[in-house]
């Protein structure tokens, strides 16, 4: 088989695994591994993470997105602006960046969401939108960084690990 | 890596982590000071009444009198007075049972008003306006006064 096309089968089981992580921790608010897999996605494969995150998308708005709720429009450019910013940052290897960039990501989120509002209800509903969800932003952030500052060594190695299988066919 | 790169490696992680520990404490500082406020009710406070027209001896006394217009979808309108002691919009509107809806991290989402509830498909939402201007807090953290005047209407989004 084609190394594209092992790589476009692994692709897709690493959309499994962001959703299947998502629904896994939906039982803790504001908890979530999505931001440090999307990270390692893009250190890792950074032409697939787009495909992986236009599939986590479309999945998440078959599965939730009835009556086209705001966190569709949030989606469209919150994950797609981490990996952007992943990109730019992607030589440092320290889980300690990481994990700061996962924590502001994370203390961001609210901020971040309430940016359409703007647009459809004006700047103080924003504002008040953001201010009303604060708490759970400080809640995403610690969490983030907590997870990625435990995890992000042991699952960058498996991922770059399984990568390297996968695109030369051999089992080290 | 050398020791002016070990050096400079260390220094950027010390400024990403206080970076991340300052915003968090800026955030925190901020949900202090700005952060809705849940609206606690006094206990011993007689339950709130519709207003019918009628009066009786035995009526208790209420300390607010909040009037509360309902537009449903079709434009049809309902004129609500309300007698009470409550703090809260939220209790006030639950104690004639005119809300029900989902708790939720930010309080009660209002999602059924006077038995009418907003439909998802049509996306339809419950929005509260005090003197014309869209509500920027959940019933839970609305405050109520004397002569209070709300409006709580049927848009879509």
């Amino acid at each position: 088989m084609k190394t594209r096309i092992r790589e476009m089968v692994f692709a897709a089981f690493l959309t499994a695994l962001l959703i299947v992580s998502k629904e896994a921790l939906a039982f803790l608010p504001n908890v979530e591994l999505v931001t440090l897999l999307l990270i390692l996605y893009t250190l890792l494969l950074p032409r697939w993470v787009w495909v992986i995150i236009a599939l986590f998308v479309g999945i998440e708005i078959f599965l939730y997105g009835f009556g086209f709720p705001l966190w569709i429009v949030n989606y469209l450019y919150m994950w797609p602006l981490l990996a952007g910013v992943t990109l730019l940052m992607r030589r440092f290897r320290s889980p300690v960046i990481w994990a700061v960039v996962a924590g502001f990501f994370g203390l961001l989120f609210g901020a971040l969401s309430a940016i359409p509002l703007v647009f459809i209800a004006g700047a103080a509903s924003a504002v008040a939108y953001w201010m009303a969800g604060l708490w759970w932003d400080i809640v995403h952030g610690i969490g983030n960084f907590a997870l990625t500052l435990l995890l992000f060594r042991p699952l960058y190695f498996l991922l770059e690990r399984s990568l390297r299988m996968i695109r030369t066919g051999r089992i080290d | 890596m050398g020791k002016t790169e070990q050096t400079k490696h260390t220094k950027v992680l010390i400024i990403a982590l206080s970076c991340f520990v300052v915003t968090l404490v800026a955030f925190a500082v901020l949900f202090h000071l700005y952060g809705p406020k849940k609206i606690v009710e006094d206990p011993s406070s007689v339950p709130s009444s519709a207003t019918d027209g009628t009066s009786s001896s035995n009526a208790p006394v209420f300390a607010k009198t909040i009037t509360v217009d309902i537009t449903f979808a079709d434009g049809s309108e309902r004129s609500v007075t309300i007698g009470t002691n409550a703090a809260s919009l939220r209790t006030a509107l639950e104690e004639q049972s005119l809300i029900a809806g989902e708790e939720s991290e930010f309080g009660l989402f209002v999602k059924t008003v006077d038995g009418v509830t907003a439909d998802d498909a049509k996306r339809e939402w419950w929005a509260f306006y005090k003197d014309g201007t869209l509500l920027n807090t959940g019933v839970d953290s609305t405050p109520i006064a004397d002569g209070d005047r709300f409006a709580i209407k049927l848009e879509t989004y």
